[in-house]
């Protein structure tokens, strides 16, 4: 089971909800995390520091009852970056918040839809 | 780049596994155009008026001239680029010249950085106020707004917003810069339909007096210290102060050697097209619509507009009041959108190179401090928005003064990096790039065009020195605090031992049970590539070169050798990937980046390297195998223990041809497996001579081929082979060996370059 985050607010909420599906269907988590970098500033170089991000993630990741591998890129683009990263016919779970415009998260969505992935979105913020 | 996989099974389970890589995507030159042009392309919305405030109406000729002159500047980047694929001014400066101008490049530049923010945001507030004004007065209301004191609050809210963002970490779309530069693209060109209409409905055009000393009008202000002096008077100085007050049109080209790395191959072609594509824009929007400003608004209403020059054009045009009032609102539309963008661009860019030259131990760690909540370098943020806000507060939403100090920053960043390149000419010999206009005297080559560029960025930046007074104080008040800074905070690194490798790159490990060609997102076909030793790849400089991703992937992979039995146990991370093996992968992601080419990698756990080599082609399907030879095995060594390890597969082998590059040769290929031999040239006669003979004989004729007479040679030798004749047979074999020993086969089997 893929999750998948645009960014770290609310993603506490998604991985435990990721966590109740995986365990009762016996899967191990994993969680991508893009981390898009402004053309201004080197992609070794972001704007959060790794290691912040890494032990913000790792603190997360602890208290879930499953198997969870976090896998964090630093990136350009998001949506290409996913799309490689993901392998065929993944389950993926992305969370967001509820707006009334297409955000990223639903863009995402779509596509990954579209490349043939069982994709499941969570309301959290 | 890609994952890093262990070919042996992962059969312990790990809780928490947290794994962090950078993801090269590369892109077009025309996203990377887009990247350049959201920085470049806002000084359009100011340059007009400031220019023209500082030496009359001859100054859309100057912007034009100094945006035409941007061509030469494009070279200098280039021919950096060319030596530096991450090489910005801080980069260039310290490799060519040394710290100490390095230190003085970067404080220039924070001051441009730090000037950039207030100028396009103030910038933006004018024509927002000015166009509320002008719906004010169309829709007969009687209320008006002071566009300096509304520019002023707008820019301190625009700076606050994209402050608080900065500190949040909240990621900007790269897609966005591409979607403003379109939009963008269409108020460009409704403006170069509308202008000329409105041109012929007036019946001509008079075009601005040409930028001769008697035309250019300096005022004091514009002269600074040089009023009043001989100096004024010397036509030479007036021009290169002219130049001085419009060269910050060209403010933004240090954007093109950040996304250099990013520039798909080939990636200096690309960069060209980029370049160009930038500078040619920029020609048009900046210089073309400054000039068409002065050939439509009339003189006598356009000091109105200096704040807000395309605003002022567009109301001037023909037409009905309501679609000039429509089209005002789209021009501010797109002015907030990138003028409010390089506001964001500034925060992120001054970040990026303070992190920059903390890597270096030249800031002090007290500034690199992550924030509590959100991780990012808030100290940095916070001191530069403060500047930031300040300088909005002190300009008082005078875009004029904004651009006067910003010029000290745009003008010494180029200068110095020019002289950077220049100095490098001399030193390196390896430019992929060289500036045009290069004569031979006595064998020494004497860079003309790079001259000449670097002593005009020289004089304009000494031109401005002594006239812009805003700037020089501003400027240099600014640069010696910062130096100062840095010299400190080098002196207090130094005590302390740099343990830590921030020129590494940050690999994940994704443990797989077994290699293969979709975990590693690699097609059949591909080319693998063994790297053990980052001082020796020129066989992966090689590949990368010659190969076309279009048809075959690349795999770069490197054995960590075990010993024996050692694979009875689970690896942990640092043994499976340590220190060596990230810095190897480092190197060979630098490589792929100056190539604009994406590889794969993989770290391969194995007792025996020859093994895994062959097990792995064979795993991934790969249709060569390339590696390099090491000092301590001969090529024909190499070659024979990969051809027994081959042998040693189990059936049905997968044929691949293995390729192995020397420095000094060409490439040697095998083809391991069945394959149809290439004999050497005196046994090629010998076959065709035989083949004539047997020809001659009746009943044979047309019908034999040279494949038969093989045929049969080689039955009578298996047959031979079983009789007293054995030894003889070995002996001339031997003979043979002895006698082609030294000569290479050096055509490629299977030929997978780019025709």
């Amino acid at each position: 089971m893929n999750v998948v985050y645009t960014r770290l607010p609310g993603a506490a909420e998604t991985l435990k909800m990721a966590s109740g599906l995986a365990r009762g269907l016996g899967a191990r988590v994993t969680v991508h995390v893009a981390q898009v970098i402004p053309y201004p500033l080197e992609l070794k170089s972001p704007p959060v520091s790794v290691q912040f991000a890494e032990g913000q993630l790792l603190a997360l990741a602890g208290e879930q009852p499953v198997e969870t591998n976090i896998q964090m890129y630093l990136c350009r683009d998001l949506t290409d970056t996913i799309r490689r990263v993901l392998k065929p016919g993944s389950v993926v779970i992305i969370g967001g918040g509820k707006r009334w415009w297409p955000g990223q998260e639903q863009r995402l969505a779509k596509i990954l839809r579209r490349d043939g992935h069982h994709v499941i979105r969570i309301h959290a913020e | 780049m890609q994952n890093s996989i262990p070919a042996t099974p992962s059969t312990a389970t790990t809780k928490v596994v947290v794994a962090t890589t950078v993801a090269l995507t590369f892109i077009t030159f025309w996203q990377a155009a887009a990247v350049v042009l959201n920085d470049l392309a806002s000084t359009m919305f100011y340059i007009g008026g400031i220019t023209e405030q500082a030496i009359g109406k001859p100054a859309p000729w100057m912007v034009l001239g100094v945006m035409l002159f941007s061509f030469a500047v494009r070279s200098v980047y280039m021919e950096s680029c060319g030596m530096f694929v991450r090489g910005g001014v801080y980069i260039v400066v310290k490799d060519s010249i040394g710290p100490t101008v390095a230190k003085l490049s970067v404080s220039s530049l924070v001051v441009d950085y730090v000037l950039t923010g207030p100028i396009s945001a103030v910038s933006a507030g004018q024509y927002l106020g000015r166009l509320l004004n002008d719906m004010a007065e169309t829709l007969h209301q009687s209320w008006r707004t002071d566009p300096n004191t509304f520019a002023v609050f707008f820019s301190v809210a625009v700076t606050i917003y994209f402050w608080r963002s900065n500190i949040r970490g909240v990621p900007e779309s790269s897609h966005k810069a591409l979607r403003i530069m379109q939009i963008t693209t269409v108020m460009v060109v409704i403006i170069l339909l509308w202008a000329p209409i409105t041109l012929i409905m007036r019946g001509g055009a008079k075009l601005p007096p040409l930028p001769t000393p008697a035309n250019l009008h300096l005022t004091n202000e514009s002269l600074g210290w040089l009023a009043g002096t001989y100096f004024a008077k010397i036509s030479f100085v007036v021009i290169m102060v002219s130049i001085g007050h419009s060269l910050l049109a060209m403010s933004g080209f240090e954007t093109l050697a950040q996304v250099y790395r990013e520039v798909a191959y080939p990636k200096l072609k690309n960069l060209r097209i980029t370049a160009n594509i930038v500078c040619t824009y920029a020609v048009i929007c900046t210089g073309i619509i400054s000039l068409l400003a002065v050939m439509i608004i009339p003189d006598s209403t356009r000091s109105m507009y200096f704040d807000n020059m395309i605003g002022g054009l567009v109301m001037n045009f023909a037409g009905p009041q309501i679609l000039k009032l429509g089209f005002h609102v789209f021009i501010v539309i797109v002015g907030v959108l990138i003028l409010a963008g390089a506001v964001n661009t500034s925060l992120i860019g001054v970040n990026g190179v303070l992190n920059r030259v903390a890597e270096d131990g030249v800031l002090l760690d007290w500034f690199r401090k992550p924030h509590k909540k959100f991780g990012t370098t808030y100290r940095i943020l916070n001191t530069m928005a403060i500047l930031q806000i300040l300088t909005i507060l002190a300009s008082r939403g005078d875009v004029f003064l904004l651009g006067e100090a910003y010029a000290f920053g745009v003008v010494w960043s180029f200068a110095l990096k020019a002289l950077g390149v220049l100095v490098l000419r001399y030193q390196r010999h390896d430019q992929e790039y060289k500036m045009g206009w290069n004569i031979q005297i006595a064998g020494k080559e004497i860079p003309i065009g790079l001259g000449l560029t670097t002593s005009t960025l020289f004089l304009v930046a000494i031109a401005n020195l002594f006239s812009k007074k805003i700037a020089t104080v501003y400027g240099i008040t600014f640069t010696i605090v910062l130096y100062a800074l840095f010299m400190i905070s080098e002196r207090v690194n130094a005590r302390k031992k740099l343990e830590h490798r921030s020129d590494l790159e940050k690999f994940n490990l994704d443990h797989q049970s077994q290699v293969s060609a979709a975990t590693l997102h690699a097609r059949p076909g591909c080319v693998l590539v063994a790297v053990r030793d980052y001082h020796r790849m020129h066989h992966l400089q090689r590949t990368l070169e010659k190969t076309n991703l279009r048809r075959h992937d690349i795999v770069v992979m490197t054995v960590r050798q075990l010993l024996t039995g050692a694979g009875e146990y689970e690896l942990r991370d640092d043994q499976l990937f340590a220190g060596y093996e990230q810095e190897l992968f480092s190197h060979v992601v630098t490589l792929a980046e100056k190539e604009g080419k994406s590889v794969e990698l993989l770290v391969v756990p194995a007792v025996d390297p020859f093994d895994a080599l062959v097990q792995t082609a064979t795993s991934l399907r790969a249709s060569k195998l390339v590696v390099g030879v090491s000092p301590c095995v001969e090529y024909d060594e190499l070659a024979h223990r990969i051809g027994l390890a081959w042998e040693h597969q189990p059936l049905p082998r997968h044929p691949f041809s293995l390729e192995i590059t020397q420095t000094d040769r060409p490439s040697t290929y095998v083809n391991l497996g069945p394959h149809p031999p290439r004999l050497w040239p005196e046994d090629v006669d010998l076959l065709h001579n035989i083949w004539l003979r047997l020809t001659e004989q009746a009943g044979v004729g047309s019908k034999l081929h040279h494949r038969d007479v093989v045929g049969v040679a080689l039955q009578r030798l298996e047959q031979e082979l079983a009789t007293s004749e054995r030894m003889r047979i070995v002996k001339q074999v031997e003979d043979a060996v002895q006698r082609h020993e030294g000569e290479i086969e050096i055509a490629p089997p299977q030929p997978i370059e780019d025709p």
